[in-house]
């Protein structure tokens, strides 16, 4: 019997990484929210690699903390060890990546959760979201017959709709670590006009501590050195790292003999099961069939926790059956006598078509009905906490009456994100890279605060207390750029001389300002603090002066490209236009436009389909009817 | 901007010659137009036919029979234009051709503008700018060895040059790109090296192809021959000998020529723009003056330069220190006036070493073909092969590319002086916008101008 159970500002299903930061955010700014998930047991769970961060993905989870995000800080206070990935490859893609304890992870962001005013965190299976006679949100049901009204829901729900476990022959309905599918929910998504396409993805065996022979793999540790990803420090995010290693082995001929040999097994190869899989962390039959000039893949073997013996085996992810992973397990070097505690699976799950869904994440067609996280399409724990973050502040000031909040391309990854997902749309689980950002120079890890804490602060998410030390921050950075543009150093000083030698710099013939200094490529902030006029700051404060000293040329550069693409994007497109109706515009275009009613030209020219010659005759139209209204202005 | 409501025809073979003349209508009431001047012999009605279908029958005006012809039909958006397409093809001259857009336009049926066809095909997305613009310079060219490169253009060997630059650009940034994006994938890391010299060798690819950029233009534009010289030396009456028609002003009295006189011939089919200038002389005329300004910067500019001299008067200082200022290797000078003297052994040849000369006399019209002959040799001792090579055609293609070559040298000097890959990849991604920009394959405004102001726009 369903029954009245309580009324909320905001409903969130879902407990993952998007579910945690969608309903901390609409908590944090004052909305009664309510977090449903299937179990409080696996709140912030990492059903893949315990790894948060790496190349784009860092950037992200940095974004998320500048912002006023838990993400981050999470991270960092339950880190095994710290790696600063890409140092050699240039500061715009340097990338933080932490081995997590996955168990911590997961203690720490249910107490976060359990301690936030204005939130509860409920077990409960959402099975339908309700509607009135009009189509209007009403709220949601639960299997237990609980009826919940809410003004706003963030769906969250990752993998778990109508979620089904393969491995070798065997597909039955299951979700990860053993929990249960969330059902229902996609037939309800169905009967109120959403299009459901299957993704799917995989994971590796875990294997017992005890088994593996590291002797005979290369060790990886950490780099104390890496840095952090919250730029506001407290105890619990520095801390000291355990520093637990990681270690590197391979596949070889035989492993790929096996594997090869047991195809026939598994229902993708055997043209079952059709589910589109993602490039990015492909299964390892798959590497094996398209790579098959590679004799060897590599693989890492990493801890999942300070108290845990199993160890994840990333880049071994398979679907083929129990017996045939353990088969082929036993011939990589160290793993002759591994013993498998979990066996790796690939799991398939309903995702709805993100091209539904507005910048804020709102559906185009249910007001106050949001889509966060693994749901829209995507992989990724960063990428689906960064989506749960955007949902959540954008449920929560759509609540409050107020404008949305929304990131460009050229603010944030979290802003490129968001703009494939509902833009371009995408046809295979979406991974955010670093070459799908256009301003990747300007989206640094090393100034997310930089760009976001701002507006964190003015959307209410960002603490007094943060902000403060956002401020101090960019206050010693000014104050760093004016004295090196006022020092002006002697080419007769000594330590300068010396200096100069040792970097085999040509010396001076007049005096030099330690601005111009620091400009020349063979010199460093860190080599020029040998010169006492050279000022001291925190190392994240010189950090700032020598990327933006040292590489003015390339940034400016990005800059003017940014004012280019924001002239196309500040180009809006009126929201009653029938694209039917323009003539010049080719029948793909005027149909895809008609669909996804673009907000601006910027939008319509990163459509699938949409030729430059459309965004002409767009132009023109625009031309047109500028010209129309001012004529009809001056009658 | 054009109405794309409207119906439009036009002849679409080149006029006055072959044995085929054609006529397209392009629009919504293309079948219906047809229909009312073509009768098939089977009977079959224009909308009836399927898609692509040929009917053999008799074109009428009224009851006036015009022509036998074959028409195809084309549904839209299948078509050139993208629209509803009708293809008359008839054997009649021009007079036929004329009677029949006559039918059209009495029945409704607007003129085309030049390259209008091309610019529906072009906005319905049918063809890229590339090919747009080509399809404009094929309409405005009106010789035969330029329709040959336009149409070689057309057929992509540009646009194919183009596309082979930005896939290795796009290869190069895919493995920056792979290597920042999947750091553990890449134990050994990417050796930026082997970039330096396949960055270099594009560099030097991309000068081959701005050189023709000169070829191009001779191609759309003509060859630029300039008469150059004092003033009275028969400049004027040479150009009069070669077009053989009195259009320049021809007097006895000095300086006559004021201004730059533009004439367009063909020599073999080689399209030549004449130009005749001012002769050049200090004066304190100040139009005239004016005219020797121009005739200067003529000459600078011409792909050769016809330097005119008075064989009765010899070689003058004056001759001496304009010819000074001239390149041999685009200079040919011409002693005029052969009728005036006996004796035609150059007296003057070593003051002269290194320009080829040409004895002859505008009046008598003598040695006109030998100067002909020359000017052809010229032309085709060349690195120009007509029609063979991927030519640069307009001057927004050059600017393009010369901008994408810009950020291949950054790329470069990055490279030598040890930037991150980082930072590589943003030069390579402007070498390849820009070269998008030729094939029109990124937006930016200014190509959307460059658009705007090509095609008949705006109102």
């Amino acid at each position: 019997m369903a029954f009245w159970a309580g009324e909320y500002d905001c409903i969130v299903v879902g407990g993952g990484h998007a579910g945690c930061e969608a309903a901390l955010a609409a908590a944090r700014l004052g909305c009664q929210t309510l977090l449903l998930t299937i179990s409080r047991d696996q709140i912030a769970l990492m059903p893949c690699n315990p790894s948060i961060g790496g190349p784009a993905k860092g950037n992200i989870v940095r974004e998320i903390d500048a912002l006023g995000g838990e993400m981050g800080v999470n991270a960092d206070a339950t880190a095994l060890q710290a790696k600063l990935l890409n140092t050699g490859k240039g500061p715009a893609v340097h990338a933080l990546r932490v081995q997590s304890d996955r168990y911590q992870y997961q203690r720490r962001m249910i107490r976060v959760l359990d301690r936030q005013d204005h939130l509860l965190v409920r077990q409960n299976v959402v099975v339908a979201v309700l509607l009135d006679a009009t189509g209007t949100l009403v709220g949601i049901e639960a299997e237990t017959g609980a009826q919940y009204r809410s003004k706003t829901v963030i769906l969250c729900t990752g993998t778990y709709l109508d979620s089904r476990i393969i491995r070798g022959e065997s597909n039955v309905p299951g979700a990860p670590v053993g929990q249960m599918p969330a059902y229902g929910l996609s037939d309800s998504l169905r009967s109120i006009g959403f299009d459901l396409r299957r993704f799917k993805t995989g994971t590796p065996p875990r294997l017992h501590r005890r088994s593996i022979d590291f002797s005979k793999m290369t060790i990886q540790p950490g780099d104390p050195k890496s840095g952090h990803f919250s730029f506001y420090p407290t105890e619990e995010t520095r801390h000291d790292l355990p520093d637990i290693p990681c270690y590197l082995t391979y596949t070889n001929a035989q492993t790929h003999q096996i594997i090869r040999d047991n195809l026939g097994r598994s229902l993708f190869y055997t043209g079952e099961l059709p589910g589109i899989g993602p490039r990015y962390c492909p299964s390892i039959e798959n590497k094996v069939i398209r790579f098959h000039d590679k004799d060897r893949h590599q693989l890492f073997v990493e801890p999942e926790g300070l108290d845990s013996q199993e160890y994840y085996f990333q880049g071994f992810s398979s679907a083929l059956p129990e017996d045939v992973q353990e088969k082929f397990l036993h011939t990589v070097a160290g793993m002759e006598n591994a013993e498998v505690v979990r066996s790796g699976y690939a799991i398939e799950y309903d995702a709805i078509d993100s091209l539904v869904l507005r910048h804020t994440l709102e559906s185009k067609s249910i007001k106050g009905l949001y889509f966060a996280g693994q749901v829209n399409g995507t992989s990724g724990y960063e990428e689906a906490a960064a989506q749960g973050l955007m949902a959540g502040i954008n449920a929560a000031l759509a609540i409050h009456g107020k404008e949305p909040f929304i990131l460009t391309r050229s603010q944030a990854y979290i802003g490129v994100l968001i703009d494939d997902l509902v833009v371009k749309g995408i046809s295979e689980p979406y991974r955010m890279l670093t070459s799908t950002a256009e301003y990747r120079l300007l989206l640094r890890q090393d100034n997310a605060d930089l760009r976001l804490s701002e507006a964190g602060y003015r959307v209410g998410l960002l603490s007094e207390a943060r902000y403060q030390i956002f401020l101090q921050k960019k206050a010693m950075i000014e104050e760093g750029f004016k004295t090196l543009r006022e020092t002006v150093i002697s080419p007769k000083d000594e330590i300068l001389i010396e200096l100069m030698t040792e970097n085999h710099s040509v010396l001076p013939k007049h005096g030099l300002t330690l601005l111009e200094l620091l400009r020349r490529p063979e010199l460093s902030y860190a080599a020029l603090k040998a010169l006492p006029q050279m000022p001291k700051y925190p190392l994240e404060v010189e950090e700032q002066l020598d990327i933006q000293v040292r590489y003015e040329g390339y940034i400016d550069k990005q800059e003017a490209q940014v004012r280019q693409f924001n002239k196309l994007e500040q180009k809006s497109l009126p929201q009653d236009v029938d694209f039917i109706s323009i003539q010049g515009l080719s029948m793909e275009a005027r149909e895809k436009l008609n669909l996804h009613k673009p907000e601006t030209l910027g939008h319509a020219s990163r459509i699938t389909g949409i030729t430059p010659a459309d965004i002409s005759v767009l132009l023109i139209y625009l031309e047109q009817q500028n010209l129309r209204s001012s004529k009809e202005r001056n009658v | 901007m054009f109405d794309q409501q409207e119906t439009i025809a036009a002849i679409i073979t080149a006029q006055g010659m072959g044995a085929m003349g054609a006529v397209r209508i392009s629009g919504s009431e293309a079948f219906e137009a047809a229909q009312f001047l073509f009768r098939s012999k089977k009977g079959t009605l224009i909308q009836d036919m399927p898609h692509y279908a040929l009917a053999y029958g008799w074109i009428y005006d009224g009851d006036v029979l015009l022509d036998q012809a074959l028409l195809l039909k084309m549904k839209g958006p299948s078509s050139f234009t993208g629209e509803d397409v009708v293809e008359l093809q008839c054997h009649g001259g021009p007079l036929v051709l004329a009677r029949l857009l006559q039918a059209l336009v009495s029945r409704g049926i607007r003129m085309a503008k030049p390259g209008e066809f091309s610019q529906r095909a072009f906005l319905n997305g049918k063809i890229d700018l590339t090919q747009a613009e080509s399809v404009m310079d094929l309409v405005s060219s009106s010789n035969r060895v330029m329709a040959e490169v336009a149409v070689q253009q057309l057929q992509g060997s540009l646009s194919g040059k183009i596309k082979a630059f930005k896939e290795k650009i796009i290869g190069w940034i895919a493995s920056i790109e792979a290597e920042i994006d999947f750091p553990d994938e890449f134990p050994v890391g990417l050796v930026t090296s082997v970039f330096e010299s396949e960055i270099k060798v594009m560099i030097q690819q991309i000068d081959a192809l701005l050189e023709t950029a000169a070829y191009g233009r001779i191609y759309r534009e003509g060859l630029r021959l300039v008469f150059y010289g004092r003033p009275n030396v028969g400049k004027s009456s040479l150009l009069n000998g070669l077009l053989q028609q009195k259009r320049a002003i021809v007097t006895a009295e000095p300086g006559t020529t004021r201004d730059v006189l533009e004439e367009r011939m063909m020599i073999q089919g080689i399209p030549i723009l004449l130009m005749d200038t001012a002769g050049v002389r200090d004066t304190g005329n100040l139009a005239e003056q004016e005219g020797v300004e121009r005739a200067r910067g003529a000459a600078a500019q011409a792909d050769l330069v016809l330097f005119v001299l008075d064989l009765a008067q010899g070689l003058t200082e004056e001759d001496l220190l304009l010819l000074r200022d001239l390149d041999p290797e685009k200079t040919l000078l011409i002693a005029n006036k052969a009728d005036l003297v006996t004796n035609r052994v150059l007296s003057f040849e070593e003051k002269v070493k290194g320009f080829e000369v040409c004895i002859l006399s505008a009046m008598e019209q003598e040695g006109i073909d030998a100067l002909i002959q020359k000017i052809r040799e010229r032309f085709e001792s060349g690195t120009l092969t007509a029609g063979n090579e991927a030519v640069l055609i307009n001057h927004r293609q050059e600017g393009a590319l010369f901008q994408a070559r810009k950020a291949l040298e950054s790329a470069q000097e990055g490279l030598l002086r040890g930037e991150t890959t980082d930072l590589l990849s943003i030069d390579l991604q402007d070498a390849w916008s820009y070269l998008g920009e030729i094939t029109g394959e990124t937006v930016k405004e200014a190509v959307v101008t460059e658009i705007f102001a090509r095609f008949c726009l705006g109102k």
